[in-house]
């Protein structure tokens, strides 16, 4: 094995005074007399066998230490057949001598096992060597795994903390988020955006402007440390991109605020639903003063960048939502501004919406609850027939003494049929009165007229038949029954002729002008117009015609007496008693009007001088007699009111007028 | 020779109880409506002509519009009517009338006093 390993062959050299020597089979034999010429040889090139040949000390001293010095692995052989023991001695303690050789016989064999030995000792050193060199090349090796696993390890540990960082950041813009989304105004956005902003040094209060054709210029900045907003007339040139020194924007904000501006950093945000809501293109900015070096500005862009959308989205959200609730708000004004009340209503009469005619309550009930104060909802109600037929029907309905004209209209929002109507109460009670007054007027004058042609008609005749009876009166013999008869005749006419002219005076009402008047000869003019309706009843009439002058006009003051006592008639549904009493004392005359009907029931009684209240619907009543006659008798200064007790049955009617003076 | 009075009215209860009040005295003539008593005032020249105002063919006004001024002075005017709120009666008034007596009468007999009165003038 070891023979293998060396490559070069094994160097004899033969040193000093020396007899021919044996040739050693592959081993190179050099010779060298002098020390000195062995440096010439390359004595690093396999094994060595160094045979120095002296006699002395002095001989040998002078190879053995140049040998010594320059030959690490020889082995070295002493030939010396005649040195002394004491200097054999001397030399073998000082150099490493491996053999001995006294005389040439040993010499053959001691080379030989020098060489051999020399050999081992040589392929020992190489051995070592390879060894040391792979050994080195492992531990080189060893050195570089560490140092890529710790290159490695290192890696991994900035990765760590990078995506630390980088998780953080978005925790951070997260927070950020919905922190923003819990902003319900400009103000809150900025005083959000500004609390984010402070990690940056040398930086200002944040704005924000909003600026389109219709909305004009909208702009929250801070103002004393307050967060403000404000919408101004004013028209700034916003820039739409990116801008490190928005110079022409702050020098129309510091004329604007009236407050200098430093270098300011715009980075326009895009709100398009704003937009598209308004239909037309918003510019909208969000700036911010600063005295950021230039490395800082890179750094304050890349974190505003990525709060950017969010930001956007915020303020095109709230921007949206103020429009919304600004025309939502233009509606619900208009809506209160209506004159007439207007109400939603579901099917079950719930109020969903009204305007504040229709309640100044905030919460709403059944609509016949809030707004007719009832129990039940009103008769004649269209809500349900208009929401069947899907179409706007319109009924008068009497709610709290007044007159609606109630309009349902159904509101269609998709193709399914509507489920809520929008209600319109129009009061018609004055118009409805007026057209009632007039009707009334009309139906006067008409009888006026119709009355007039009759009493032309009738006094012709009439005016023939007195005269011609009173001719032949005279012409009868006196205490005749003749005459009698004739006088009879007389008096029919004249009867007739007063009726005729009452009637006249009742249905002209021509002389419009209050004079006085007996109100017992009014009701005894009045009585004849009235035959037909108290034929039915016993009737009894009390008067006191000398005491009771009054100052009225009197054709409607007979229409008051007429109107009592019709009433009063129309109440007794059987036979029943009609009292009327006139009578007086200092200061009043009072017509009282009695009938023994079935009286007035507690609920009717406060509405019973409303106009248009009628329980005479089905016979064509109007609900305007007896407002009317309370509006005359007013106009008299008079009053009228009725009670019933239960003593008496029916109703009383009072009138009471002031006597006349003089 | 008796005064002539002329009676113009439609009705012929009025015209009989006035005749018959004023017949002993006077001479009455008749007209039912108001172109006959035109034609009897031309042809008899009364002294005193009785005008309802509402009647058929000519009225009460339109019989003084038509008559002459010169026929017309020779004679009284009275006016009757039953509706005292006459058509015509401002008109009337403006042609000229001597005496408006309403309808109906109260009393024939101060009826013929007033008449009588009228026509002695």
């Amino acid at each position: 094995m070891i023979t293998k390993l060396q490559e070069s062959p094994t160097n004899l050299l033969i040193c000093g005074e020396a007899p021919q020597v044996p040739q050693f089979l592959g081993v190179d034999t050099h010779r060298f007399t002098h020390s000195k010429k062995i440096k010439d040889f390359n004595l690093s090139q396999g094994p060595l066998v160094a045979a120095v040949f002296a006699d002395t000390y002095a001989e040998a001293k002078e190879f053995l230490d140049f040998l010594s010095d320059n030959v690490a692995f020889a082995t070295l052989v002493l030939v010396s057949p005649k040195i002394q023991m004491s200097e054999l001695i001397q030399i073998t303690n000082q150099y490493q001598i491996s053999r001995w050789v006294q005389n040439m016989t040993d010499f053959k064999s001691v080379i030989s096992e020098a060489v051999s030995n020399s050999e081992t000792i040589f392929n020992r050193g190489l051995l070592r060597r390879e060894l040391t060199s792979q050994m080195r090349e492992l531990e080189h090796l060893t050195q570089d795994l560490e140092n890529l696993v710790l290159e490695r390890t290192q890696h991994i540990e900035t990765s760590r903390l990078q995506e630390e960082e980088k998780l953080n950041r978005i925790r951070n813009v997260i927070r950020f988020i919905k922190e923003l989304s819990l902003c319900i105004s400009l103000e809150e956005i900025l005083v959000q955006v500004r609390r984010d902003l402070k990690r940056f040094p040398r930086l200002g209060d944040p704005f924000i402007i909003v600026q389109s054709q219709t909305r004009g210029l909208i702009l929250s900045h801070f103002k004393g440390g307050q967060a403000v907003y404000e919408q101004r007339e004013a028209c700034l040139s916003v820039p739409d991109d990116l801008s490190y020194n928005a110079k022409e924007l702050t020098l129309q904000l510091a004329n604007l605020l009236g407050r200098p501006f430093a270098k300011t950093i715009v980075i326009p945000i895009e709100v398009k639903l704003f937009s598209s809501l308004i239909g037309e293109e918003v510019r909208a900015v969000i700036g911010v003063e600063n005295s950021l070096s230039e490395k800082e500005q890179e750094d304050f862009i890349d974190f505003v960048m990525e709060r950017l959308q969010p930001i956007a989205m915020t303020v095109d959200r709230f921007l949206l939502e103020e429009d919304l609730t600004r025309s939502s708000l233009r509606w619900e004004k208009t809506f209160d501004g209506m004159r007439d009340p207007i109400a939603i209503i579901d099917s079950e009469f719930n109020v969903l919406r009204a305007n504040n005619k229709f309640s100044d309550k905030v919460s709403l009930g059944k609509c016949y609850e809030v707004f007719a104060e009832k129990k039940s909802p009103c008769e004649n109600c269209p809500l349900h027939n208009s929401l069947e037929s899907q179409s706007t029907l319109s009924e008068t309905i009497k709610i709290n003494g007044r007159l609606y004209d109630v309009h349902s209209h159904p509101i269609k929002i998709t193709d399914e049929g509507a489920e809520t109507v929008v209600h319109q109460y129009v009061d018609v009670t004055q118009s409805r009165e007026l057209y009632l007054r007039l009707l009334q007027n009309e139906k006067m004058s008409a009888i006026g007229l119709l009355a007039g042609n009759i009493a032309h008609e009738l006094n012709n005749p009439l005016t023939g038949l007195g005269s011609l009876a009173q001719i032949l009166k005279e012409e009868s013999p006196p205490e005749s029954s003749l005459r009698q008869d004739l006088d009879e005749i007389v008096k029919a006419t004249q009867r007739s002729q007063l009726i005729i002219k009452n009637l006249l005076d009742f249905s002209q009402g021509q002389t419009n002008h209050n004079q006085v008047i007996s109100l017992s000869e009014l009701v005894t003019r009045t009585m004849p117009f009235l035959k037909t309706v108290i034929r039915l009843h016993r009737v009894s009439i009390e008067l006191s015609p000398n005491l009771d002058k009054v100052v009225v006009e009197p054709h409607l003051m007979q229409q008051v007496i007429f109107n009592l006592i019709n009433n009063a008639c129309q109440a007794m549904k059987e036979k029943g008693k009609l009292d009327v009493r006139v009578f007086a004392n200092e200061r009043t005359v009072t017509l009282e009007v009695q009938d023994s009907g079935p009286g007035i029931s507690e609920e009717l009684k406060e509405k019973i001088f409303e106009p248009f209240f009628t329980t005479k619907t089905k016979e064509g009543g109007t609900g305007l007699g007896l407002s009317l006659t309370k509006k005359i008798v007013e106009s008299f200064d008079g009053k009228i009111e009725f009670y019933s007790n239960k003593e008496t049955p029916g109703v009383t009617f009072r009138v009471s007028l002031p006597v006349a003076q003089g | 020779m008796k005064k002539k009075i002329l009676v113009v009215d439609d009705e012929p209860l009025v015209r009989r109880s006035l005749k018959r009040i004023l017949e002993g005295s006077y001479t009455v003539y008749e007209a039912e409506d108001g172109l006959k008593g035109l034609n009897l005032w031309k042809e008899h020249q009364p002294d005193l002509v009785i005008l309802d105002v509402l009647m058929p063919g000519l009225s009460g006004p339109q019989v003084l519009m038509e008559i002459s001024q010169e026929e017309r002075k020779k004679a009284k005017v009275v006016l009757i009517s039953a509706y005292s709120g006459e058509y015509d009666l401002d008109k009337a008034k403006t042609l000229g009338f001597d005496l408006f007596i309403p309808k109906p009468f109260d009393d024939v007999f101060r009826i013929r006093a007033v008449l009588e009165k009228l026509l002695e003038q």
